[in-house]
């Protein structure tokens, strides 16, 4: 059995500019700095409601999904990140009240807790590596690398039910609806690790925070 | 410039205590609840949606002229309620079974209020019934599904599947909406329109439920 690892020690952190950047507020708009007063507004009651966790574990991996990446030996650490459900209810809460702004505002910066998260993971997960004498050779994500169904394995490999209270959909979609699944192929090289997330394969060509363009 | 077009300009500015200000004077004026609400605040979420669609304003400005909107409804209402005033049309929204986004559903909701439509939202992870059975309670005109997966889009073709198995597929008008869809989708599984993105999906339904 595969030794699972919960980890909820995250001091989640949120950039201003980048989740103006994230709802295309550009400081060019004319309502810039209301926004800013907006988010002012509601950084501490996000902060106050985000429960990090996450869970990490290697597995085999099912056959077709192996079929799908090239594996060095045939296994994948799984992660599972999650902020939970407060930050939703908390922006669904906005749009119902009619707080259109406040409400996306919301959404914007559990995604910005969720993208602190994985920053704070990453070196983790490098030390983890180097203590497992193994590096990471790509990083796979659903549903343009991999199929759906992966973010399952991931939710059966990591037991995420249990540890940290995830459930999924018959769509294969975790619940809470902030988290994220990051599965990751192992690299018998323990000097590889490429863990980003590559814009160049993304399809979310309309993303604000990519980098480079389309390929 | 008139009241309501003045109106109509702060609300594109998303200037929600200028608008309540004019509403409420628009009301004090005597002037027909049904005029403030179609030449003011609706003509100025329309006029902010096309300017979304052609790129001349971004999401945070419609949603500020939207929560101006919203801010001159709550004083408005009590009038329109008075004068018997009817909706453009009512929709029945939701995103499927299966799919827990809610934000491009919400989005919708927003610009489909703004375009003067009584909105029943169902939330996410909605069953196919769910749809079928408010659109029936309700007597609505448009069903407005949402679906941001490829592995939940098809629970799109089991709703517009169910009202066909029931013999209601003609009574309403089913519109379809999220990343993965598009237009051939839409047509694959029988639906009546496919939009990208919220302000179109508004003017859209308006035209329809008008069409009809």
């Amino acid at each position: 059995m595969s030794h699972i690892i919960v980890r909820t020690d995250f001091s989640v952190s949120l950039t201003k500019e980048n989740i103006l950047k994230q709802i295309n507020c550009f400081e060019d708009s004319p309502i810039y700095e209301e926004v800013q007063d907006e988010y002012d507004e509601l950084e501490a009651t996000v902060l106050g409601l985000a429960q990090p966790k996450a869970v990490v574990a290697m597995s085999h991996v099912e056959k077709d999904f192996a079929s799908k990446v090239q594996l060095e030996d045939g296994r994948v650490l799984y992660a599972i990140t999650t902020i939970g459900k407060g930050l939703s209810e908390l922006s669904d809460s906005f749009f119902k009240k009619g707080d259109y702004l406040k409400g996306m505002l919301a959404d914007a910066m559990a995604d910005g807790c969720l993208f602190s998260m994985e920053n704070e993971l990453m070196p983790w997960i490098k030390e983890y590596c180097k203590e497992q004498k193994i590096g990471i050779m790509h990083r796979y994500e659903a549903p343009h690398d991999i199929p759906m169904i992966s973010q399952r394995y991931a939710y059966e490999a990591t037991k995420a039910n249990e540890k940290i209270g995830i459930s999924i959909t018959s769509g294969y979609m975790l619940d809470p609806v902030k988290t994220n699944c990051l599965v990751f192929g192992i690299s018998k090289d323990m000097n590889v690790f490429h863990l980003e997330h590559d814009c160049r394969k993304c399809e979310r060509y309309d993303c604000p925070l990519r980098t480079i363009p389309e390929v | 410039m008139s009241l309501t077009q003045e109106m109509s300009e702060f609300l594109q500015k998303g200037r929600a205590k200028n608008v309540k200000a004019l509403v409420q004077q628009a009301i004090d004026e005597g002037m027909d609840p049904k005029i403030i609400l179609n030449e003011g605040l609706l003509s100025g979420m329309m006029t902010i949606g096309e300017k979304f669609k052609n790129n001349e304003v971004f999401v945070p400005e419609v949603l500020v002229a939207a929560r101006a909107m919203n801010a001159g409804l709550t004083i408005l209402e009590p009038k329109l309620v008075e004068v018997g005033n009817e909706p453009v049309g009512k929709a029945v929204v939701g995103t499927v079974k299966g799919d827990l986004h809610d934000i491009g559903k919400n989005l919708v909701v927003m610009m489909l209020k703004g375009a003067g439509m009584e909105i029943y939202d169902i939330g996410v992870d909605a069953e196919p019934d769910a749809f079928i059975e408010k659109a029936e309670e309700v007597n609505a005109d448009i069903i407005c599904m949402s679906a941001l997966l490829t592995t939940t889009m098809p629970n799109m073709k089991n709703v517009i599947d169910t009202l066909q198995e029931r013999g209601l597929r003609d009574k309403y008008i089913v519109m379809v909406g999220g990343a993965p869809v598009n237009d051939s989708f839409a047509e694959q599984i029988g639906a009546d329109y496919y939009t990208p993105d919220a302000a179109t999906c508004a003017e859209t339904a308006k035209a329809a439920v008008t069409e009809r």
